[in-house]
């Protein structure tokens, strides 16, 4: 069955009108933007959904890098940080992030979240509290473990950990009547990712709820002490901007899940920080140090669910708080971006490419944010008035990279690698674990030439009790505005140690119950837990 | 020192030491012709012509020649949805390539670049690759970027590295 998406307006293509009026304004379609959506509208609340990317569907999705990087992602997947250190996959599209992502949907760590109470003054948002909202978007998403046996890229993981004798599992999904093709990053072209485009953002457009692609909100309406709207520039079809201030928005609560680069520049370009300081502070990414072997036989790393196996045995390797540990997991290889990977050129690179086919990955996720030293980025303005990520790797950061390199190699060589090539500008490729050892704990800890990325933006709107130390409070309600929330992962006050997703959709589910409970809505019986 | 004047002198260090002396000599004895140029909206044609000169060199031996249009446009089409901070970075950094090294080779100082000149060409990327100067790295990433990702985005450069395509879905 076609899924359905009724009032719907392109503010690339059509003339907007110049004032519209509703009770709650949603700015982004993702992870948090999708989940207030749903809840909200069931809750009986005329909604308005604003997004920057445009609206393209599973008949748009072709599974080709050209179009879906252009169409899909921030900056055509080329965001990076502002010393370019770290790039940065970030969705833009009705969907956000869900529409590209991988797929992968884990609980947050209870270590995390006991952390997050005991540091950060975070109060509802334990394990136990948040279990039941996990139930009801694991039901919602259909997520559940990957039962099809995993793809050679991640069974090569789970080899290299059973040889070792580390630990290592299998990765709970959101698919329904997945077909193992590969292409999650590209947009799912037979709707069974359980995205936000395909679920919640559906249903609540099909509950009246209306939604404007390609506009970008420029700033917050502000009255007094009060949140009374946002006013909208509307985008081309490019992603550049059209008209600026082309409307207005009278809402009477305003809800901000643009993500955690983009929430808080909205409220940057709405001067907030002269009340807020902390906004955009401990940007948390999840930094990412990659590893590529060359297998005996061919991997085919394009095919197949691109996540299905991941190891936790370093992700607290050193407790909670000491120096960082990381969660391994493997990326889908496709041309384009394996192409852009290795940083060199002439028969050097056409050489390694020619190997593609037999190409492994490993990926480490770094879980920063948890120590004095581990303090995340800063969000700013530039001159265009345009988001930039100010996020410098420092020596913590560079220890864990490298503990994690060192670990992701040697599961390659006891998976059975020929070659394994660190992914840094300075690494060749290396024969054994032996020689790969001294190599990495050589390599400079650089930035640009030890190549880092991140999909994962998180924090910078962060909640908390006091508003001294905070942004937001404990319900993700801005501390000096009335009728302003934030609803997404920039709340977090560190980054997780997993793929964010699932907790922003708990989180978020339990937040938007307690803000339509509030604002006297009508609540579904299903999410009066 | 301001950034342009910085990233100016330094390139021109570079040129100086491929011998760019006497090709700016040559260079400005010699009236210029362009090649005929694409319609695109952030490149022009000085930078057509230094993306010519480098995806051959960037991308080393491919099974099929690049399509340079076909590079070129993709590069284009790829710039104009990354943000004006980004665009004025890369106006700059073309602006200064072509200043010097497009003008060198289209002077005729390597005539038979696709031979001789792409050795030196090459030899220059790898300086920039390897430069102390965070300047000159961004500058090799950022077109590397560019230029890496306009060729491997097309299918005639897929079945070489044993790459199938998408499968076909019905």
């Amino acid at each position: 069955m076609t899924i359905q998406y009724p009032n719907t307006l392109d503010y690339s293509v059509d003339t907007p009108e110049q004032v519209i009026e509703c009770d709650v304004v949603i700015v982004g379609s993702g992870a948090g933007g999708g989940i207030a959506a749903e809840v909200l509208s069931r809750s009986g609340f005329k909604v308005l959904i604003i997004e920057e990317g445009p609206l393209k569907t599973s008949a748009d999705f072709k599974m080709k890098e050209k179009e879906a990087y252009a169409e899909l992602y921030q900056e055509v997947t080329g965001r990076q940080t502002a010393d370019k250190s770290i790039q940065i996959l970030q969705g833009r599209a009705v969907g956000g992030s869900t529409t590209v992502n991988w797929t992968s949907s884990f609980r947050t760590p209870k270590s995390t979240l006991e952390h997050w109470q005991k540091e950060h003054a975070v109060n509802g948002l334990s394990s136990t509290e948040l279990s039941p909202w996990f139930d009801w978007v694991e039901k919602r998403l259909n997520i559940s473990p990957w039962t099809t046996p995993p793809n050679t890229n991640n069974q090569l993981l789970a080899d290299g950990a059973r040889k070792l004798g580390w630990k290592y599992n299998v990765i709970p999904r959101n698919v329904k009547g997945c077909a193992n093709l590969g292409y999650c990053g590209m947009g799912c072209p037979i709707d069974a990712k359980q995205s936000m485009l395909v679920s919640c953002i559906p249903t609540a457009l099909n509950l009246g709820a209306k939604l404007i692609s390609r506009a970008r909100v420029e700033s917050l309406v502000i009255e007094g002490d009060k949140t009374v709207g946002v006013r909208l520039t509307s985008m081309n079809n490019l992603g550049q901007i059209k008209q600026k201030n082309i409307t207005t928005v009278k809402a009477k609560h305003t809800i901000l899940s643009a993500g955690a680069i983009g929430t808080p520049a909205i409220m940057l370009r709405s001067q907030l920080s002269t009340i807020n300081p902390l906004i955009g502070k401990r940007t948390f990414l999840h930094p990412v140090t990659i590893s590529m072997a060359e297998m005996p036989s061919k991997v085919n790393a394009f095919s197949g669910a691109p996540q299905s196996i991941y190891s936790d045995h370093f992700l607290w390797r050193d407790g909670v708080a000491g120096e960082l540990g990381y969660k391994i997991e493997v990326p889908p290889l496709h041309p384009l971006l394996v192409s852009t990977m290795l940083k060199r050129h002439d028969q050097q690179h056409s050489e390694q490419m020619k190997k593609f086919a037999n190409n492994q990955a490993n990926l480490a996720l770094l879980r920063d944010g948890f120590n004095e030293q581990s303090i995340g980025g800063s969000v700013m303005l530039d001159e265009y008035d345009y988001p930039q990520l100010n996020y410098s790797p420092n020596d913590m950061l560079w220890r864990g990279a490298k503990h994690a390199m060192l670990s992701m190699a040697e599961m390659q060589f006891a998976a059975g690698a020929k070659k394994v090539f660190p992914v840094h500008m300075d690494s060749l490729g290396y024969t054994s674990w032996n020689e790969t050892k001294t190599a990495i704990n050589n390599l400079p800890q650089e930035i640009l030439r030890w190549q880092l990325v991140s999909a994962h933006v998180m924090g910078g709107s962060a909640m908390g009790k006091d508003p001294q130390e905070s942004v937001c409070n404990n319900d993700g309600a801005f501390h000096q505005l009335q009728s302003l929330s934030v609803l997404d992962g920039s709340l977090f006050p560190t980054s997780l140690g997993v793929n964010p997703q699932l907790t922003i959709y708990a989180i978020i589910a339990k937040l938007s119950i307690k803000l339509a409970e509030n604002l006297g809505g009508k609540l579904p019986v299903d999410l009066a837990i | 020192m301001n950034r342009r004047f910085f990233l100016k002198s330094v390139i021109g260090t570079s040129i100086t030491l491929l011998g760019g002396i006497t090709a700016f000599q040559w260079y400005q004895n010699n009236s210029l012709e362009y090649p005929e140029n694409l319609p695109t909206k952030f490149l022009n044609q000085d930078d057509q012509l230094l993306i010519t000169i480098l995806v051959p060199v960037m991308l080393g031996d491919l099974l099929h020649t690049p399509d340079l249009d076909t590079s070129i446009v993709n590069i284009d089409e790829t710039i104009i949805r990354l943000p004006l901070r980004t665009q004025a970075e890369l106006r700059e950094l073309f602006d200064l390539l072509g200043s010097s090294i497009g003008r060198l080779v289209l002077a005729g100082v390597w005539l038979n670049w696709q031979q001789a000149g792409a050795k030196q060409i090459s030899a220059f990327l790898t300086d920039w690759r390897e430069s102390n100067l965070s300047l000159l790295q961004q500058a090799y990433t950022g077109l590397h970027q560019l230029m890496i990702s306009s060729v491997y985005a097309e299918p005639k450069h897929w079945e070489a590295i044993g790459y199938p395509g998408p499968p076909k879905l019905f």
